[in-house]
């Protein structure tokens, strides 16, 4: 703890740069933008702006996609609260009571609360991200291979869990993922794996390509087939700040402290996702209330409640990626392959070898949520035109960033062929409900348990029964076996009733 | 949709299973090595996963499980028309990138998107002239990112040689 403060200070000397805040400034309004259209979602942006972040410097190309990924979650509730329709799935609870209280007139005053209840939510998560990750790290130095294999196998275990009713679709996908990530020289023997011969395949599928296709493309395809949203322009029309409005969200400040720390908690489990996040915060809110009959008919502190819990997500979720390596969602997933790609590993290694960077990190997220808070304050009447663009001029503009950005990885049109076939594949799992989560974990993840399983196998001479004798790895294990168990149970009462 | 899940599923099991089948032609071993460090060790687990989930999802499908789409897209329903024509017109666009550069293409390719997707509106069509010229300009001329010659020019030159 006493080595925080000068980390922090130097985190802010790294990151207090023209370059770093312009990029931050850029990655903001990007991903205020991103999340204020309905249908872009923070991964599609990610995906299709990650080719641009390339040849960046690593704090510069990681600043600009983390700050897409705060931006998101404040701009998802402007058409939220302006037309009913949530700009990011997190902002769905949003419009319980932030529609209402738009349509008793009262849009600006929803819209102040929401982005200040978002900013404190964000603020709170990056503390925790600042305590904990520290303090994940530190325990992570105890960890041989075999724990940091239940890690990883725990992490999938919750991802599927929480993915209730999708259960088998979400292992098919996420064996596939893992086969997928097999592909090209094993690390191990050199041989050649299912490459064919072709040698562009000797370092496997490309990443980045493929995250395109399977985000960006996908998402081109998903928004050809939704009808336009039909917004009533009149409405939006939100004006400007409104102090009383920031101020009034402390009024609330027990439902904002309780929603943020469930944020932070979810955020923190791998799987778990950001809409369950608001959805919890809602409940207990409503629940805690002294007139619960008022929630979802424009009582601010609903708002107050998933828009904390939501934001408080974000740094959070970035505790497993940066401490353990361990992604809990596709988006961290993301977060995890822009670090593998600037040959950056996370891990306990990182704040031992990169502290510069890992502060930075911890430094821009604090920058990033006051930026986008200032921003949004004063421009949420522009914000909220986002919403009227169609579907059908958004889904080409999706297409052509995904053309540049898998051409882009390595000036090389078979990536687009890559993305292009990727794309389709996304687009019909989606039909399919296959979830493209899975298929993310899976291949970002895959090389990764390989090697952590070779090296316990190793250890043992080719025999895993020695982890049990081990307390840390006893315990994962006593833990998957109740995950696995709990999923059993849940799947057994639902087919009952 | 169900047939396509059941064909699906199906697909990838059959196509596992096969790889496993082949695995000492496809993957060959190392000699000397313990089993464990065997190239063909991790993925035969995986493609043994993926054989046998795919198995069971083809099984529940058919058997009538419920088919959950994704929450997106749900109620809505797959304008196949539209969809192969904006994916063709996307592998054309990769030619036609080769051919005239990215520039044209780019401007072929969403202005033809935007009539295929029956939104090619004045605003529309104007934005996406737009959108074309900034992404050229970020990618092309900030970010350095390099393409090839048009093909074209090459021909046209030649001819004037």
């Amino acid at each position: 703890m006493t080595s925080l403060l000068p980390s922090l200070y130097s985190g802010f000397e790294h990151v207090l740069t023209p370059a770093v805040l312009l990029t931050m400034l850029i990655g903001s309004i990007a991903g205020i933008i991103v999340g204020a259209l309905p249908g872009i979602g923070p991964a599609v942006a990610i995906s299709v702006m990650l080719p641009a972040t390339f040849g960046m410097p690593p704090i510069i190309g990681l600043t600009v996609l983390l700050a897409i990924y705060c931006g998101s979650w404040y701009g998802g509730a402007v058409p939220a609260i302006l037309i009913n329709t949530p700009g990011t799935p997190s902002a769905a609870i949003t419009t319980f009571d932030g529609y209402p209280m738009a349509r008793a007139g009262a849009a600006q005053r929803a819209i102040c609360i929401a982005f200040t209840s978002s900013f404190v939510g964000g603020m709170l998560s990056v503390v925790s991200l600042v305590l904990f990750a520290p303090l994940l790290v530190q325990l992570a130095r105890s960890f041989g291979a075999p724990e940091y294999l239940l890690a990883l196998l725990m992490a999938l275990a919750l991802v599927l869990f929480a993915l209730r009713d999708r259960v088998v679709e979400g292992a098919l996908m996420l064996a596939l993922g893992l086969a997928i990530s097999t592909v090209g020289l094993d690390p191990n023997t050199m041989t050649e794996r299912y490459t064919f011969g072709v040698t562009e395949l000797y370092n496997g599928l490309p990443l980045i390509p493929v995250v395109v296709g399977l985000f960006g493309v996908a998402q081109g395809f998903v928004l050809l087939d939704r009808h336009a949203l039909g917004v009533d322009a009149t409405r939006i029309d939100p004006g400007t700040v409104s102090l009383a409005g920031v101020v009034e969200v402390f009024r609330y400040w027990k439902t904002l402290l309780k929603s943020s720390l469930i944020g932070i908690t979810v955020g923190a489990l791998p799987g778990i996702g950001v809409e369950t996040s608001g959805l919890f915060a809602y409940a207990e809110a409503r629940r805690a209330s002294s007139d619960p009959a008022s929630f979802g008919k424009g009582n601010p502190e609903g708002v107050v409640a998933s828009e904390s819990a939501n934001n408080a997500v974000t740094g959070a979720a970035m505790v497993p990626v940066l401490a353990l390596g361990i992604p809990g969602d596709a988006i961290t997933a993301l977060i995890m392959g822009v670090f593998i790609i600037h040959n950056i590993f996370p891990g306990p290694q990182l704040f031992a070898e990169q502290p510069q960077l890992v502060s930075g990190i911890f430094a821009s997220m604090f920058l990033m949520n006051i930026m986008i808070f200032l921003i949004l304050l004063f421009s949420a009447r522009y914000v909220a035109k986002l919403a009227e663009i169609p579907p059908g001029p958004l889904s080409v503009g999706i297409l052509l960033l995904s053309f540049i950005g898998a051409y882009s990885v390595a000036n090389n049109f078979a990536n687009v062929w890559i993305a292009l076939i990727a794309g389709i594949f996304g687009y019909v799992a989606r039909r399919l409900g296959l979830p493209i989560v899975g298929l993310m974990l899976g291949i970002i993840l895959g090389p990764l348990i390989e090697e952590r399983l070779r090296q316990t196998l190793s250890i043992g001479q080719g025999s895993i029964g020695y982890i049990v004798e081990r307390p840390i790895s006893l315990a994962m294990i006593a833990a998957i076996l109740m995950i696995v168990a709990l999923s059993v149970v849940r799947a057994i009462r639902e087919r009952r009733s | 949709m169900r047939p396509i899940a059941i064909a699906f599923c199906a697909t990838l099991a059959i196509v596992a299973a096969l790889l496993v089948a082949f695995q000492s032609t496809l993957v060959p071993g190392v000699a000397g090595e313990a089993y464990y460090r065997q190239p063909a060790f991790f993925p035969i687990i995986t493609l043994v996963l993926v054989a046998a989930i795919g198995a069971l999802g083809a099984v529940r499908y058919a058997l009538g499980a419920r088919l959950l789409e994704d929450d997106e897209l749900a109620g809505t329903t797959p304008h196949v028309a539209t969809l192969l024509a904006v994916a063709v017109l996307f592998a054309l666009y990769i030619g036609l990138a080769k051919m005239f550069g990215y520039l044209a293409a780019t401007l072929v390719f969403a202005i033809g998107a935007l009539v295929a997707s029956r939104s090619a509106d004045t605003r529309s069509v104007v934005a996406m002239v737009i959108c074309a010229l900034l992404l050229y300009l970020v990618f092309r001329v900030y970010l350095d990112v390099w393409f090839p010659e048009p093909l074209v020019l090459d021909w046209l030159g030649s001819r004037n040689d």
